[in-house]
């Protein structure tokens, strides 16, 4: 069976396959030209101290975004994400703060983000109900735990071992970025090579074709949600690392950041298309632009209308070039 | 007394009505305080904003569309409205560059929608980063008063009643009238309910659609003018994050986000609904945190019990069915 | 000749020198969020380091503590000579700041303190506390002679905010000299519209609500705008007149206590502020010790003394 596919060798069918890859990745040139772009205005956006930043900053985002993904390819999404990612923060320090064990704060965090992202999942799943009002509730409910624990400060008292890890390198590569480097390598393997993942794209693209061939959607929905749930969790630590404290209100920018990061990487809102992948290059797209907007000294309100262009025209642009490809 | 239950129950405002019935009721045992001419007019008042926009956002919603740039659309022309209030002292400039460029924020909104097919939620949020960049640039974050005479259009009364309440009524006809007597309304409510069949028996679809947009971005205008009024000039953040609240209301009182089905009169008592939690919070002294966690559980009940009715009526509604079929089969 | 010849090589060296230091001096300026009053010191900081010949570069985080994290770490691999940092968060921002202090660049907090970083050199900000207290004192001079129980309405800051709890602890130690006042408190989040609502409501609860305290002065206009409504609306030394104190200095402020609504306003010194923290970076640059703390404490005026100090305060226009 493979021959046949195997047939065509040799070069020329290497620059079809690479110029496909080029249109299942737009994002891709459009990095290439941006870092060109920076480089060229400033001295300080190829240095390493500069890549490093980059990477730590944008973890939490990055490992959010992942779970986004998964969400938006089964037709859903999650507004909860970012308040989750405060309230298992904010959990997390404050078990932290009175035990010293970051192991009990990974597992409150992860926990928190478990518990709110099964009521997601049950709720979307087995009650039916939309996802978008249903994750906002569930945002102002995490929201308002986040500040009541809290009280609307920072949790202080983070063991001193996390705040270490925080600046922890290891071949210039930060420690939080290495730990969502793990959870990239896991998620793309398992939406690409597993059962789970190829059911979750049928289900996305359609859920009637889904149901007829046996397939419990309610567990896919479910699980896509818990997973959102769990991953926000992991990026709460991930914050209280990067920033030395956890914020109540750390998560409510970033929404919007990670909704855009996931848009520009071409993953549809209506399910069935995208992947992990995309998602790590519109993530990067946004991450790079904003370092070199910056370093480029562009107001912070110019940015913003950059990005807003950016995010339209990056998630046309890969619509359009992925619907072309059927 | 079934045909009663039954125009009754296909009221899709009738569950909010309800509830923001038992809402006031629950506190006004609660409070002393509640129960009171002004504390009512108060909280339509502090509703006017809200429920304005929650009008144009019925009208976005009924396509099966979304707009998030609604809070950003505020903000930029709260900035503009100042702006050149300070700058030429004109009235009648301010006011109609205001509007117009609401309307104009809104159309901008539609046509991105239309001509590129991106989905609303994400055209939308595009949008709204970039209007609030605008609106920054615009000001460059400075706090601008408005003068004094302005206060008339937030705290004012016309023979008595009070100038918002007034404004949100006047929207609020004209809105059930745009919706419900013109095939206007008609085509809003076919394309909600598809986009495909509404394309293929040949309605202006992309003209409606942009025109919902423009509608939501005037009725943001108009909010926008009587929050400036109210908070006396154009404050840092003015309005961001507000089109949440007004998807919110607009969900509570029954419109289906994926379009076709709602009405305006639930988004209206949504909106009170919402402004009533506050109040109530407020009154009652709570935790400044408890309120979005109220808030959070509120919504999702109202989801929840939105959904179990439905089934509910679903399963009735075809109860009924087979038992026709059986009596009429029994006859025969 | 000689002399005269080397000592004015000498000078023109020491003049080039001088030159040729300032211009390469760059300034590190991190923003927290840009909104009236911070943009008063911004501009402030900006004109001093004009002066001094600095270059600047200005980062602003919108209110994201993430963000901002990230933005003072590219200032430090651009390699400024100094950083002035207002921190979203007074907790968030330690991981940048100790990588600055790793890098030899002195940090200078200005307008939030951050009294357990480990990274900052010195900081330059207003003493909200005695702000506060300020305000406090001046509401409880009007209502001494009242009998029987006051009731005051206390709106709130950002509860994270620590001039926004400073404020308020120095109101509330002013308040305790009166025996026989309750303080009801509103949290707002710097929002004027909540403030607005918040007024509303607590007036409904509590008719009787004597005095007012604006954490920020930018929201007296919305509690003119509730006692209007009500129908309380008298001025300074009118017959039922609700005391009004903040905050701040703008131009909000300003024209409410001028035109007698509002009975004073406390102005912080946003110029000083803004001077001190470029001149604290110049004496860290040239490795001189400096104060830790600098708190500069606002200037009280009433309606009768506001109008004549127009000149001092930031925001008036």
């Amino acid at each position: 069976m493979d021959s046949v596919y195997k047939a065509e060798g040799g070069s020329k069918a290497k620059l079809r396959n690479s110029l496909g890859a080029l249109k299942t990745y737009p994002s891709v040139p459009i990095i290439v030209s941006l870092i060109i772009a920076f480089s060229s205005f400033s001295p300080y956006f190829l240095t390493a101290g500069n890549a490093e930043s980059i990477l730590a900053a944008n973890s939490v985002v990055m490992i959010a975004a992942i779970g986004m993904t998964l969400v938006f390819l089964t037709g859903g999404i999650d507004l909860s994400i970012s308040t989750v990612i405060s309230a298992s923060a904010v959990v997390a320090g404050t078990v932290m703060a009175s035990t010293g064990s970051i192991a009990l704060g990974s597992a409150a965090a992860v926990g928190v983000g478990l518990g709110f992202g099964l009521l997601n999942g049950f709720l979307i799943g087995y009650c039916g109900l939309t996802p978008f009002i249903t994750t906002m509730g569930t945002q102002l409910i995490a929201r308002g735990l986040a500040f009541v624990i809290s009280q609307g400060i920072a949790v202080k008292g983070t063991p001193y071992a996390l705040l270490d890890f925080g600046f922890y390198t290891l071949w210039g590569i930060p420690g939080v970025m290495l730990i969502c480097i793990a959870i990239l390598i896991v998620s793309i393997v398992g939406l690409s090579q597993t059962t789970w993942g190829r059911e979750l794209m049928l289900f996305g693209s359609s859920r009637d074709s889904a149901r007829y061939t046996g397939i419990n959607t309610k567990k896919i929905e479910l699980s896509v949600y818990m997973i959102s749930g769990v991953l926000a969790g992991i990026a709460g630590m991930i914050s209280i690392a990067n920033l030395g404290n956890a914020i109540p209100g750390v998560g409510d920018t970033l929404l919007l950041i990670i909704i855009g990061g996931v848009v520009l990487g071409g993953t549809s809102m209506n399910g069935g298309e995208g992947s992990i992948t995309r998602t790590i290059l519109g993530v990067g797209i946004l991450a790079i632009l904003t370092n070199g907007l910056n370093l480029m000294g562009i107001p912070f309100y110019d940015q913003l209308i950059i990005q807003g262009i950016l995010i339209f025209v990056g998630n046309g642009l890969a619509m359009k070039l992925s619907s072309n490809k059927r | 007394m079934d045909r009663f239950k039954q125009t009754f129950s296909s009221k899709k405002w009738l569950a909010i009505a309800l509830a923001t019935l038992a809402l006031g009721i629950a506190l006004s045992l609660v409070s002393t305080a509640f129960l009171t001419f002004s504390n009512i007019q108060s909280v339509l008042v502090q509703a006017s904003v809200t429920a304005i926009m929650a009008v144009g956002m019925t009208f976005i919603i009924l396509t099966g569309g979304i707009d998030i740039s609604m809070g950003a659309i505020l903000f930029f022309t709260s900035s503009l409205f100042a702006k050149i209030m300070v700058e030429t002292g004109s009235y009648s400039m301010a006011f109609t560059a205001a509007i117009g460029c609401a309307c104009l924020l809104g159309a901008v909104n539609g046509l991105l929608v239309v001509r590129f097919k991106i989905i609303p939620l994400i055209t939308t949020l595009a949008t709204y980063t970039m209007y609030r960049g605008m609106a920054i640039h615009l000001t460059g974050a400075q706090n601008i008063p408005v003068p004094r005479e302005m206060g008339f259009l937030g705290n004012g009364k016309l023979m008595g009643i009070p100038v918002p309440i007034l404004l949100l009524a006047i929207v609020f006809v004209l809105g059930l009238y745009l919706l419900n007597k013109t095939r206007f309304g008609l085509y809003v409510k076919a394309i909600g309910n598809s986009e495909q069949s509404a394309r293929e028996t040949n309605l202006p679809v992309n003209w409606v659609t942009i025109l919902v947009y423009v509608i939501g971005g005037l009725t943001t205008g108009i909010a926008a003018l009587i929050l400036l009024a109210r908070v006396g000039g154009l404050q840092s953040g003015i309005g961001i994050g507000i089109e949440f609240t007004v998807i919110a209301a607009v969900v509570l009182g029954g419109t289906k986000l994926s379009g076709g089905s709602g009405t305006i009169v639930g988004s209206v008592i949504g909106a009170v609904f919402l402004v009533l939690i506050d109040n109530g919070l407020n009154l009652l002294n709570a935790s400044p945190y408890i309120y979005d966690i109220v808030k959070g559980v509120v919504l999702l009940a109202a989801v929840i019990i939105d959904k179990v009715s439905f089934e509910r009526q679903a399963k009735h509604l075809l109860e009924q069915k087979a038992l026709r079929i059986k009596s009429t089969s029994g006859v025969a | 000749m000689s002399k005269v010849l080397g000592s004015i090589v000498a000078i023109a060296m020491l003049a080039s020198s001088t030159l040729s230091f300032a211009k390469d001096i760059t300034i590190g300026l991190s923003v927290d969020q840009l909104f009236e009053s911070r943009v008063g010191v911004t501009d402030a900081i900006k004109a001093e380091a004009a002066k001094q010949g600095y270059k600047l570069i200005e980062v602003v985080a919108d209110g994201d503590a993430q963000t901002q994290n990230s933005q003072i770490q590219s200032l430090v691999t651009q390699e400024v000579d100094a950083i002035l940092v207002c921190a979203v968060d007074q907790n968030t921002i330690e991981r940048a700041l100790i990588g600055a202090k790793r890098a030899g660049i002195p940090v200078v907090a200005y307008d939030r303190a951050l009294p357990d970083s480990r990274a900052v050199d010195a900081f330059v900000g207003p003493d909200s506390i005695s702000d506060g207290l300020a305000a406090g004192q001046h509401m409880v001079d009007q209502l001494k002679g009242l009998s029987g129980d006051i009731v005051v309405l206390e709106l709130l800051g950002a509860l994270n905010d620590q001039n926004g709890i400073d404020r308020s602890k120095g109101f509330n130690d002013a308040l305790k000299q009166l025996p026989n006042v309750e303080i009801v408190a509103m949290p707002t989040d710097w929002d004027s519209a909540r403030a607005l609502a918040a007024t509303q409501n607590a007036f409904q609860a509590n008719p009787d609500i004597k005095a007012v305290f604006a954490a920020t002065d930018t929201q007296i206009p919305s509690i003119e705008t509730v006692l209007t409504d009500i129908d309380k609306m008298k001025s300074v030394g009118e017959e039922g007149h609700v005391v009004v104190t903040g905050v701040n200095g703008s131009n909000d402020g300003y024209e409410a206590t001028r035109k007698g609504f509002a009975d004073g306003i406390v102005v912080m010194d946003l110029a000083l502020t803004g001077q001190t923290a470029v001149h604290l970076a110049t004496a860290l640059i040239n490795g001189e010790k400096v104060e830790m703390t600098n708190v500069i404490p606002g200037s009280f005026y009433t309606s009768e003394n506001i109008e004549s100090n127009k000149a001092t305060i930031w925001g008036a226009k």
